[in-house]
């Protein structure tokens, strides 16, 4: 179904952009230039392939061990990162050199892996959850950043409140990952 | 397992080598000193981009070059120690220079225009309402799309290579020896190769590889001989991929298909690329590009409403007093700055010719103030997965629109004037959107604070507008815009193509189908691959292909050397890549304009000496 998707909605987009650039411009009558109903036909086919695209998505979404593998790497990360700011806070007036190089080690990975692995939440919770979600861990990433930024200039106390409000954020989203999961076994 | 339970998660920070003095007090950013120092290189930065651009025809990308100036100043000079508060500097800088790019062509056509027969009075223009026009426009389009920062940075995560370029250049003093090195290497790279091919080929920077292998002339093969470029579409990745896609659609596809099937007309215009782009794809890639941005919004109508309400979230919880929510600019405010810019737009239009009618001045404020937001959303997605902006042709239907609105009842110089005025408003609207997501974007990569970099930006917009309409008149009295001293060929082609508006030659029933076009790939689910695609349909192939290189070059390295490498070494050298290039095309304007040209040296003093007396 997906293949057949594909298909018909570049069938669909090629046959209306051919439609749109076939002919010069016809001087008596302009709207002429495009042959309008050789245009809908081809949006028509474009679009039923949207509509198999859409539902074979869908589909996909309900692929357990697929969204289940991406899910985990989302969990994961997020914990990873959690425990990394965790100690970071615990460690914030250490020297600048040596919060910045663990900044590097331990937060650059877990914040790349969590993003990459985003479209998993979207799945599993839907949009809503997914924007509610993404706002705390990108404040939270702003904030690791901050700190990072802070440490290369030697300001320690901006390291340590960034990395107290990166924490903050971090627990936010993972309450709400938490409730999401609970909604989605209540409704189970 | 958990890193909690991990023996690393136990120990203790390691120590690392090399120190940094330990800074006591609050962290400086949004500083009296980063607003003054912003000020200043903007202003120098918008006078020398404009000035050349009115010569040499094209406009240069201001942001990186203010971080390096800005670098410059604030840590070597002056002694400063904050990214944050450089990044701040480079907002101002960038929101100033904004302006040289939205102007550069808008306000110089009148003065083309009004040489011509029937024309005469629109230069005449009203210049305070002129200059209100463009701060006002500066204010709406920083309105429409702040909202959207969270969309499109926080959710959607959109690459904006500009902004890691200048992110890069901000973070340079804590990255580490390695990392400079290869933010240099990758500038000196680009900057020779850039060197060499401005030497070599002079303006044009096309390999025309297709002819030498003896391709057919149909399928435009052609590369953009830019450095540069190949770095953009390395900070892009693949995300960016569908770019170089819609390029291979319209001469790989659709001109094969179009020379045994097209119309008399276009197969016998197949083997003149050029001419296929400017008359066939390039319209339908404006309507393209609409459709599929209108398309998106409709799409993530979710993202945005929960953009929407944490941002009133936000301004609730604000007024309970807690801090933690500080982070974002009122809503309110926003809202008050849309509205009260609607007014005024209405009041401009209104006073821009003596002739006008309250209604059609209505029209033409309410459909212009809908086209800034419109158009706002798509360049500053453009830029962000792309990093070319569609700004002249978002502008060419803002100033279609308003000409259409104007016409019905207005003659045809104040149809041009009225139409021009608001018209530069939208221009300036569109410009600082882009501009702006693309700062919070290097600001999010430093950890800025985004309400301050929106402040930065307000702060920094008003003052572009003020010097650069101001330099257009001192130039255009002293030489005359449009005169072989002062070309402004971009303005040149604004007032040609405004002339052909007003006698009916506009592809309308193009952009429409482009519209529909894009409409149904916003629909697919696949997400920005209309914009990417109808880009791809607008800008050259030869860019598009040479950025494609870009893009495989990161797909290539993430596959075989993980991700990681990209982090480490590729996103530096590919930053250096931009830096590079953009420093030596500053550097190529300039010399130009005083070492190559002996008489637009002389123009640019004297202008320069009758600036600062006028000052």
């Amino acid at each position: 179904m997906r293949a057949l998707g594909q298909i018909l909605m570049w069938l669909g987009f090629l046959g209306g952009s051919f439609a749109s650039v076939s002919q010069l411009e016809v001087q008596e009558d302009k709207w002429s230039t495009v042959p309008w109903l050789w245009y809908a036909v081809s949006l028509a086919v474009g679009i039923v392939g949207i509509v198999l695209l859409r539902r074979a998505k869908h589909d996909d979404h309900r692929d357990e061990d697929k969204t289940e593998a991406e899910y985990s790497v989302i969990t994961r990360s997020l914990a990873e990162l959690s425990t990394a700011v965790e100690l970071l806070c615990q460690h914030s007036q250490c020297p600048p050199a040596d919060a910045l190089k663990f900044i590097d080690a331990r937060c650059a990975e877990p914040l790349s892996d969590f993003a990459d692995s985003r479209q998993a939440l979207v799945k599993r919770f839907g949009m809503a959850v997914y924007a509610d979600v993404m706002t705390e861990f990108a404040s939270a990433e702003r904030y690791v950043n901050r700190s990072w930024s802070a440490a290369a200039d030697g300001y320690m106390d901006e390291v340590d409140a960034s990395i107290r409000r990166a924490q903050g954020h971090l627990a936010n989203a993972r309450n709400l990952i938490a409730a999401a999961e609970q909604s989605v076994s209540d409704a189970a | 397992m958990s890193d909690s339970d991990s023996p690393q998660s136990a120990q203790a920070i390691p120590s690392a080598d090399g120190s940094i003095p330990v800074r006591h007090g609050p962290y400086p950013e949004f500083t009296w000193t980063a607003v003054l120092v912003g000020w200043v290189i903007g202003a120098l930065i918008a006078v020398s981009i404009g000035y050349a651009a009115l010569i040499l025809g094209f406009a240069i990308e201001g942001s990186e070059l203010a971080a390096i100036l800005g670098w410059g100043v604030l840590r070597g000079v002056m002694r400063r120690t904050s990214i944050v508060e450089n990044n701040i500097n480079q907002t101002i800088a960038s929101a100033v220079n904004g302006a040289s790019s939205g102007i550069m062509f808008s306000v110089p056509a009148l003065f083309i225009l009004s040489r011509s027969e029937g024309f005469e009075s629109v230069a005449n223009f009203n210049t305070p309402l002129m200059i209100l026009a463009c701060i006002t426009g500066c204010v709406l389009g920083l309105a429409f799309v702040i909202p959207l920062r969270k969309q499109m940075i926080d959710f959607d995560r959109l690459a904006y290579p500009g902004g890691i370029a200048v992110a890069t250049i901000l973070k340079s003093p804590g990255a580490g020896v390695r990392k400079a090195v290869l933010l240099l290497g990758g500038a000196l790279i680009s900057g020779i190769a850039h060197l060499l091919v401005l030497s070599l080929m002079g303006e044009d920077h096309d390999w025309h590889a297709g002819s030498q292998f003896g391709l057919p002339a149909m399928l435009n093969l052609s590369l953009y001989l830019s450095v540069m470029t190949i770095g953009v579409g390395y900070l892009s990745g693949k995300g960016g991929f569908w770019f170089g896609c819609g390029g291979f659609i319209c001469y790989f596809l659709l001109s094969p298909l179009l020379s045994q099937f097209g119309g008399e007309g276009v197969a016998a215009m197949v083997s003149s690329p050029n001419e296929m782009r400017g008359v066939l794809y390039k319209p339908l890639g404006i309507g393209m590009l609409v459709g599929a941005a209108v398309g998106g919004i409709v799409a993530a109508f979710p993202l945005i409403a929960s953009a929407f309400k944490s941002m009133h979230a936000a301004g609730q919880q604000k007024d309970s007093g807690v801090n933690a929510y500080n982070d974002e600019m009122p809503i309110r405010f926003l809202y008050a700055a849309i509205g009260i810019g609607l007014l005024v737009m209405v009041m401009i239009a209104f006073k821009s010719v003596p002739e006008m009618t309250l209604g059609r001045a209505v029209t033409m404020a309410v459909l212009g103030t809908l086209w800034v937001w419109v158009a706002g959303v798509v360049v500053a997605e453009c830029i962000g997965r792309t990093n070319w902006s569609p700004l002249s042709g978002m502008t060419l239907i803002a100033v279609t629109i308003l000409i259409l609105v104007a016409k019905g009842g207005l003659d045809s110089a104040a149809t041009i004037t009225s139409s021009m005025v608001v018209g530069a408003a939208i221009c300036l609207a569109i410009s600082q959107a882009s501009d702006m997501m693309l700062d919070l974007k290097s600001g999010y990569l430093v950890g800025a604070i985004p309400r301050r970099q929106q402040w930065a930006q307000f702060i920094g917009a008003w003052l572009g507008p003020v010097i650069v309409i101001s330099l257009m008149f001192l130039l255009n009295n002293q030489y005359q815009i449009g005169s072989d001293k002062l070309p402004a060929p971009q303005a040149q082609a604004l007032a040609s193509v405004t002339e052909g508006i007003l006698n009916d030659n506009v592809p309308a029933y193009r952009y429409t189908a482009g519209a529909g076009l894009g409409l149904l790939l916003a629909m697919s689910g696949l997400g920005g691959i209309g914009v990417l695609i109808a880009l791809g349909f607008y800008m050259p192939f030869q860019i598009a292909l040479t950025y494609t290189i870009g893009n495989v070059l990161r797909i290539v390295s993430d596959k075989s050397l993980g991700t990681k490498f990209g982090h480490e070494v590729g996103i530096p050298i590919a930053a250096g890549l931009i830096v590079g290039e953009a420093l030596v095309g500053v550097g190529n304007a300039l010399y130009q304009v005083f070492f190559a040209a002996p008489e637009a040296a002389e123009t640019a003093m004297l202008g320069c000496q009758q600036f600062s007396r006028w000052m």
